[in-house]
């Protein structure tokens, strides 16, 4: 106790500028945009009080909960999806096969392509006037049908689809990386055991391999919270509103429709969903070792 | 280098800034303009406007952001009028969103300049109300679009026997020949904003002018309710028969590109997508036929552009500000920019006899102000609107959705505040 109450001025001067960074930058102005969702703002800021009726029509508007319905499913399929492959693609690469780091380059390489473009080259494969169900047609395959993209209830997979094919790589190499943190002892145990190695990997490695899967899980929610680029530049959100997100609604509140109250409530709506449940799980999942290791 | 001191370069920089103050003192009055033409006519029509300016003894300083219908070019002008550095002048849409500005404010009444320019009596009275507020003068126009034509392939016509309908009992027919014809009858695209310009064709063009003002101005629930708004949704969704399954991945270029090139029959869209056809070497007429309406009604749906000029106590501003107003709206300069942007001039009192054919169909409709409509833009919020293709798009992908449904839609959707 001594010891914290001798302070060094010059740390605490040192680490004002990150207060104001944070309480002006972060905080600040989160609660400007918790405070402008409560006004009737349109397309200039204004600060008429109107209380919850925003978030009155934003729950009762069609194209939210559409949106919301959508990045649901889209957040839920591309995570497991992703998790799946970069999974079974890491178990893959860590079995010491040739070319190792060619493949690895290889599964990498989606992921450093943006989104706009990942968008643009599934749009044309998956167009079926142009892409894939063309190509098959003119092979002679005309009974093959691929049209997702352009079908409601179905659009929301192609976005799926082009999503893990851009994200599973970093995925795959986050596992991997878990994976060669695996102390080798354990296969030279698990061998003189007799256990099978799927039984290994299944009831041993990945357990043992949950900070990583967590990360990949933290890295994936974020990506999907903001997802905007991409529903951008594969679908425009359609057909319809079939692949709509909620960052795409807020933008289009925002810009196009001048309305920003009821794009604030929403970008607030989306903030109470993080601070609800990704907060306390991420708090959970990476310092209760460390509080309890004290 | 060893004469090169301290102090010379303390000279320099001293000439530097004087040579500076002096070129401002002595140059034309500067004035920055935000706006959205960057396309390859829009520029060049910009370029007609800065060079008018620049010679009538100004300084043009473009301020052009790209960006689809203007959202970044807009947000961008309303966060420098908020952080306190507006521009001289900025592009808006004609209609609700100067309510807005003036509301605030931000933007200086120019009644006197209209007053000297003759504007009333020279522009359509539609759009003198959509820049007036309160008998005072808040808007520069400058052009004047065509929101809802249909541009049609001749030589895909030609190929399926048909011609351009002359009434709608011959419309689903014509298109009917192109579909047998192996011809993509309608070119359709992702964005909603595209069905909506198919929509109000379909308005003006089917349902006429009073169903449209009746819809779009008082909002009126009976006409929403009437049996010759439901003909018009029941003819939009039997058009979607008429599309291809590529349509929703396409943008509305892509849909203009399969006309010029002969894949589909027609487009639904405003004027600007004249300009690709012109771009393309097409002659219209010739090449691809326009048409405003089909059938009897002899509505024109026209929007425009226009400019706001900010509210500022600067003398040398407020000369800045006469010198552009006065340059927009200038007899030539309004042709000149005109002809190259393919839009068609807002005063009526200039020489339109260098219009392109389909511009002069434009013209002669306007000439007759019981033709004339203000677009949506006019009466609803950009909220409403929005609300609207949200609904029109969902119910073109959707083709389950019934007519009657859409109706109660509707009529939710035009009467967002």
């Amino acid at each position: 106790m001594a010891r914290k109450q001798k302070r060094s001025w010059g740390a605490t001067l040192t680490i004002i500028p990150f207060w104001v960074l944070i309480l002006g930058a972060y905080v600040g102005t989160m609660i400007w945009t918790v405070f402008i969702s409560m006004t009737s703002s349109k397309m200039l800021p204004n600060s008429t009080f109107v209380g919850f009726d925003q978030y009155r029509r934003l729950f009762a508007t069609d194209r939210w909960n559409i949106a919301v319905h959508n990045i649901i499913i889209y957040g839920a399929l591309l995570m497991m999806l992703c998790l799946v492959i970069g999974f079974l693609m890491a178990v893959m690469l860590d079995s010491r096969i040739r070319a190792e780091d060619t493949v690895r380059t290889i599964v990498l390489y989606p992921y450093a392509m943006s989104f706009i473009v990942t968008g643009l080259i599934w749009q044309w494969m998956m167009n079926p006037t142009v892409g894939l169900e063309k190509a098959m047609h003119d092979f002679g395959w005309t009974s093959f049908s691929f049209d997702w993209l352009v079908t409601s209830d179905k659009a929301i997979y192609a976005l799926v689809i082009a999503g893990v094919w851009q994200a599973s790589g970093l995925i795959t190499a986050l596992m991997l990386a878990g994976l060669r943190g695996i102390d080798q002892d354990i296969w030279k145990a698990s061998r003189v055991d007799g256990i099978p190695t799927w039984r290994v990997y299944f009831s041993i490695v990945l357990p043992m391999m949950r900070p990583t899967i967590v990360t990949a899980v933290v890295l994936m929610s974020l990506s999907v919270i903001k997802a905007y680029d991409l529903v951008v530049a594969l679908t425009g959100g359609g057909p319809g509103l079939s692949t709509d997100v909620p960052a795409k609604f807020i933008m289009d509140f925002f810009f196009e429709r001048a309305n920003i109250g009821l794009a604030t409530a929403a970008c607030s709506v989306l903030l109470a969903f993080v601070l609800v449940f990704f907060t306390p799980w991420f708090y959970f999942e990476y310092f209760r070792e460390k509080k309890g290791n004290r | 280098m060893t004469t090169f001191n301290a102090r010379s370069v303390t000279s320099l920089f001293a000439a530097a800034l004087l040579a500076g103050a002096a070129t401002s003192a002595f140059a034309g009055e500067k004035a920055d303009v935000i706006h959205w033409w960057t396309s390859g006519s829009e520029a060049a029509a910009v370029k007609v406007l800065a060079d008018a300016y620049n010679k009538a003894g100004g300084e043009w300083v473009d301020a052009a952001i790209a960006g689809g219908n203007g959202n970044n070019a807009k947000s961008i002008g309303i966060n420098r009028i908020v952080g306190g550095n507006p521009p001289a002048a900025m592009q808006i849409i004609p209609g609700k969103e100067l309510d807005e500005f003036v509301a605030n404010g931000y933007v200086r009444d120019i009644s006197d300049l209209a007053a000297a320019g003759g504007w009333k009596a020279a522009i359509p009275a539609l759009f003198w109300d959509s820049i007036t507020r309160d008998g005072k003068v808040y808007g520069v126009p400058i052009d004047l679009h065509g929101q809802t034509w249909s541009w049609w392939s001749i030589p895909a016509l030609q190929k399926a026997g048909a011609d351009v309908p002359k009434s709608w009992d011959d419309f689903f027919p014509t298109l009917d020949k192109l579909k047998a014809a192996g011809i993509i009858p309608v070119a359709v695209s992702r964005d909603a904003w595209t069905i909506d310009s198919m929509w109000r064709f379909l308005m003006i063009s089917k349902g006429g002018t009073d169903l449209f003002k009746k819809v779009y101005i008082d909002r009126d629930s009976e006409a929403m309710h009437s049996a010759a708004f439901k003909g018009v949704v029941e003819t939009l969704f039997k058009m979607r028969d008429y599309s291809d399954a590529g349509a929703s991945a396409r943008n509305w270029n892509d849909s203009t590109a399969l006309v010029i090139n002969n894949t589909a029959g027609v487009q639904f869209m405003g004027d600007w997508a004249k300009g690709e056809f012109l771009n393309a070497g097409k002659k219209p007429m010739a090449d691809f036929a326009c048409t405003p309406t089909i059938g009897a009604n002899k509505g024109y749906v026209f929007g425009g552009d226009m400019f706001i000029v900010t509210a500022t106590k600067d003398p040398a501003l407020l000369k800045a500000e006469d010198l552009l107003v006065n340059t927009i709206m200038d007899k030539d300069v309004q042709v000149a920019f005109n002809l190259v942007k393919g839009s068609i001039p807002v005063r009526g009192d200039v020489d339109t006899s260098k219009v392109d054919p389909c511009g002069q169909i434009g013209l002669k409709l306007m000439a007759d102000p019981a033709n004339q409509v203000g677009d949506r833009d006019f009466y609803l919020t950009p909220d409403a609107i929005g609300a609207i293709q949200d609904l029109l798009g969902a119910a073109w992908a959707d083709k389950t959705a019934s007519v009657d449904d859409f109706v109660g839609k509707f009529e939710a959707a035009i009467s967002t505040q």
